[in-house]
């Protein structure tokens, strides 16, 4: 099984509330400059396809065909085996394609030798940071948290993660957040997100305080019983 | 101007962020969210704009969710 996967909630724009985030709340994990991050592919050789392959790389793999065959012969190779895609490329990030698409797009040789491409070369080694243990921690096999350049943002990572067996280990790390299935839904790394966003937020406010920004001249921070933080910014001059 | 401008940022267990702004006229609330919602939500958010949105003479309420 390889689930690697990214969500709508693990955008990082700010490296150093990620950075603060494990500091505070994830004692067990560091936050490395590294190009790799540990997959089911590292102990497997390449991945199950029994999941989609995450939007940012569905769109590297078309990429890799319209570089081959441009743009519209390889829509007519995908149309061919019934997939439509979309208009403007971009739109994946938003509408990727599921598992059903992606196999129909794969009964094409040439689409398959670009996923095949994705799995062995490109999945797993493309990050440019990387959440992994602590060596100390002495948990070799667990699987690792990469920090990938949105192809779409170059101002933004994506976290991307193979969250099989809440990733060998690495989700049940303290202050991250396991996997979970709901409606169809996979999400992890929920306590993760939720310091980071708090981080980052927190963390802008102050910048823009500090620049002199009119609209925000002071804030305060509540934490609500059900857990979610609000930060209220009332400007300079109300 | 509305007696209450705001900016309020919700941070939800999961991680799902929503940007609101109250009390603003016209695009202004846009305009004061905006280092927010780039940092947050990502420049290509779906903003939700209540029909005031579009009167400039009226307060205004904004609200962005990943």
């Amino acid at each position: 099984m390889s689930h690697v996967d990214t969500s709508a909630a693990c955008r990082v724009t700010d490296l150093e509330a990620l950075f603060l985030t494990l500091k505070e709340q994830c004692p067990e994990l560091e936050l490395v400059k590294q190009k790799t991050y540990r997959t089911w592919v590292d102990d497997h050789g390449g991945l199950v396809g029994d999941y989609p392959l995450p939007w940012l790389y569905q769109l590297k793999m078309i990429s890799l065909v319209i570089k081959k065959y441009g743009e519209a012969k390889t829509r007519q190779m995908a149309k061919d085996v019934g997939v439509e895609l979309p208009a403007n490329l971009r739109d994946i990030e938003k509408n990727p394609m599921d598992l059903k698409q992606q196999r129909q797009l794969l009964s094409n040789p040439d689409f398959k030798d670009a996923y095949e491409h994705m799995a062995q070369k490109v999945v797993g080694k493309d990050a440019e940071y990387a959440i992994r243990y602590k060596p100390e921690q002495g948990k070799k096999s667990a699987y690792e948290i990469g920090l990938v350049k949105n192809p779409l943002n170059q101002d933004e990572f994506l976290m991307m993660c193979d969250f099989y067996a809440n990733g060998n280990g690495l989700l049940r790390a303290k202050g991250m957040g396991e996997h979970k299935s709901q409606g169809g839904k996979d999400t992890w790394g929920a306590e993760l997100k939720h310091g980071y966003a708090v981080n980052a937020a927190e963390r802008k406010i102050q910048a823009q305080i500090k620049a002199g920004h009119p609209e925000y001249g002071s804030y305060k921070k509540v934490k609500l019983n059900d857990g979610r933080v609000v930060l209220e910014v009332t400007p300079r001059n109300p | 101007m509305s007696a209450t401008r705001k900016i309020q940022v919700t941070i939800g267990n999961d991680g799902d962020v929503s940007v609101e702004a109250f009390g603003y006229k016209g695009g202004k609330c846009v305009e004061a969210t905006k280092p927010l919602r780039d940092a947050l939500l990502g420049p290509d958010v779906q903003s939700e704009k209540k029909p005031e949105f579009y009167q400039s003479d009226a307060t205004v309420q904004l609200k962005e969710t990943e």
